[in-house]
């Protein structure tokens, strides 16, 4: 199981000035896994997701892709994983083809647009420009150009957030498809279905540290046990119960 | 390198994509040009004339002072320092002043007629007749004054005039206004050409998707100047084509290398401003405060450099800052070389200038550059 470990994060610190924006946050994400991290608005996802990508520095701790240490190899680290930014966007008079075929350049790799369109279900908008794809379409297609440089770990930051539940289930089928690619996935989302229905496992992540890591059932099971409530009529407990749980602090004060 | 081309390729098919950006590189510098190129600035300033005196007396002093306009009142000619015939006829033949005059000894005494050579530009022939006529009257007043005759008195036959017309190279103020607008497009769609860009990218995201990737940031400035000093040398060479055929100005006469020559300029120049706009956007804290910065810098770089009319009209401690900006050193090339068809090589000063200019902007590209 060690071996099978791709994204390994240690005790990882980062702060903006007093506000500490991720407070020593430890996980692991394995081969084939798909891990979810919740937590409230400014909890501290995306610096954590920016730092591992190599897009933002750490102050302390550390964090290995497929055992390359990021804070030491953030080039080849960029190199070795596919990402989706919170705010993805592409050159909007580009076309789909042409800009996969751009990142792949950029990436140094031979990977046919075509294909990439393919399989994201783009196929037969490859001459479109990138402006006149919808919402859908652009979180489709910026999985695509993730994917130019086979990546051993995929980030993905609130993939769904502003599509329509059509879309959003079609991303989580295209989403799931990537597991048996043998990539580690890395999520975070506000849609506590989403976590349910996607990820093995899902850290609950609040102001800037992690406060609980478990399959989604556990998660739901410990609640049960601790007598939590559900917000819901017929009294079923939800991932989203466990993350007001968790997070609640916020209705109290 | 193939990183380098990648960019190159894409960001060639975007601009042209983008028919606003293509329309409005094109159509502003053009406007402006012919709009200009109606006017007759010239005809505002004093013309520029050349004086040689061999008489050296009284009458003849008296007539330098006036012309000079040293005894008060505004100067009637703009007079370049030197006195020495050959080097003003030089001038004439280069497009530089409008004419010269030449003194002859013995002027202004009595009973003797003389007759001052006045040797002017075919192609500025109207200033030459404005200067002519301004001769004449200053000319029939000296003579009454040193020869104490009451001014309602006509004088005649005392001293004549005689025009020599020899084709220079001087164009009016077409001539003129064509490369100032040319240069000034140069550093209008490289400063702002950027800044538009790279500040939508920024704010759209784009930038920090480049910085996930492998590359460094040097792939993607490259990439983007060198597209963008690609787009210059095509837009410089369709207006000095509208200076052709629609403005009627000679462009580099007698000087075909000049169609080669000008890459490099512009390659240096576009290399100034479109840095120079990498600079402001990566210093301007907030998207909106980018454009203002980038007019705070070009307004004045527009009206101090000579792009409208001479430095000669600043007033002289406004003219030692002027002369060093890098406008003035691209217009100043870019007029020498299109105007009078004077080689690259002789515009030394002027490339040593921007490539000064070059290295600073470049280097504070690199500094300030953001990808967030
Ligand atoms: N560049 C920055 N400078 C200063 N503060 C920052 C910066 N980036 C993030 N922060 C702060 O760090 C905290 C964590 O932000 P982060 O973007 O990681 O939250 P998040 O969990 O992704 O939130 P959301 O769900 O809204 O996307 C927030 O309080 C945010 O204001
Ligand atoms: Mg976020």
């Amino acid at each position: 199981m060690a071996n099978d470990v791709v994204i390994d994060v240690r005790d990882l610190r980062k702060s903006y000035g007093e506000l500490v924006a991720v407070d020593g946050v430890s996980f692991q994400v394995h081969r084939g896994e798909i891990f979810g991290m919740l937590g409230p608005n400014g909890a501290g996802k995306t610096t954590t997701v920016e730092i591992l990508e190599g897009l933002r520095q750490a102050d302390g701790g550390e964090a290995f892709i497929d055992g390359v240490g990021v804070k030491k190899n953030r080039r080849r680290v960029k190199s070795m994983i596919g990402v989706q930014l919170q705010q993805n966007a592409f050159f909007d008079n580009l076309t789909l083809h042409e800009t996969v075929q751009l990142f792949a350049t950029l990436y140094g790799s031979d990977a046919s647009p075509d294909d990439m369109l393919a399989r994201v279900d783009l196929a037969e908008r490859a001459k479109s420009r990138y402006k006149h794809l919808s919402g859908g379409q652009r979180q489709r297609f910026s999985i695509a150009v993730a994917m130019v440089n086979e990546p051993v770990a995929m980030f993905l930051d609130e993939p769904t957030t502003g599509l329509d539940p059509q879309a959003r289930r079609r991303m989580w089928k295209l989403i799931d498809g990537l597991r048996s690619d043998g990539m580690a996935i890395m999520l975070t989302t506000h849609y506590m279905e989403e976590a349910e229905v996607l990820c093995d496992r899902v850290a609950v992540i609040d102001r800037g540290s992690i406060v609980a890591v478990d399959a989604p059932q556990t998660l739901i099971e410990q609640l049960a046990n601790r007598g939590g409530r559900s917000v819901r009529r017929d009294g079923a407990l939800t991932l989203e119960d466990v993350f007001l749980d968790l997070t609640g602090h916020h209705l109290v004060d | 390198m193939k990183i380098y081309l990648a960019f190159i390729g894409a960001e060639l098919k975007m601009f042209f994509r983008d028919r606003a950006a293509l329309f409005w590189s094109l159509a502003f510098p053009t406007v402006m040009m012919v709009v200009f190129g109606l006017f007759d600035f010239g005809s505002f300033a004093p013309p520029q004339v050349g004086i040689v005196d061999q008489a050296k007396n009284q009458a003849s002093t008296l007539l330098v002072s006036v012309l000079k306009g040293d005894l008060g009142g505004e100067p009637l000619f703009n007079v370049p320092e030197s006195d020495d015939a050959d080097y003003l006829r030089s001038e004439v033949l280069a497009g530089h002043i409008t004419a010269f005059l030449v003194i002859p000894e013995g002027f202004g005494e009595l009973g003797a007629s003389s007759t001052i050579d006045l040797t002017f530009d075919g192609r500025k022939a109207q200033e030459a007749q404005a200067a002519r006529s301004i001769l004449e009257q200053v000319l029939e007043g000296v003579f009454k004054s040193v020869a104490n005759i009451p001014a309602e008195y006509r004088v005649e036959n005392w001293a004549t005039i005689s025009p020599t017309e020899v084709a220079g190279r001087g164009q009016g103020y077409k001539g003129f206004i064509v490369p100032g607008i040319v240069s000034l497009a140069i550093m209008q769609s490289a400063l702002f050409g950027v800044v538009f860009t790279l500040v939508r990218l920024r704010n759209q995201g784009v930038l920090k998707r480049l910085y996930a990737t492998p590359i460094g940031p040097n792939h993607f400035l490259v990439g983007s100047l060198t597209t963008r000093l690609l787009l210059l040398v095509m837009q410089t060479n369709v207006l000095l084509l509208v200076g052709i055929l629609v403005s009627r100005v000679e462009v580099a006469p007698g000087y075909p290398l000049f169609w080669l020559e000008v890459v490099p300029l512009i390659f240096l120049g576009g290399l100034v401003f479109a840095s120079l706009g990498l600079a402001i956007s990566g210093i301007a804290k907030t998207e909106n405060t980018a454009a203002p910065l980038a007019n705070i810098v070009s307004l004045p770089l527009m009206f101090l450099s000579g792009v409208f009319f001479p430095q000669t009209a600043l007033p002289d401690w406004l003219l030692a800052f002027a002369k060093w900006l890098p406008l003035t050193f691209l217009a100043d090339a870019m007029r020498a070389m299109v105007n009078s068809g004077e080689s690259l090589l002789s515009q030394g000063g002027s490339i040593l200038g921007l490539a000064a200019w070059a290295v600073l902007c470049f280097g504070l590209a690199v500094w300030a550059f953001r990808w967030e």
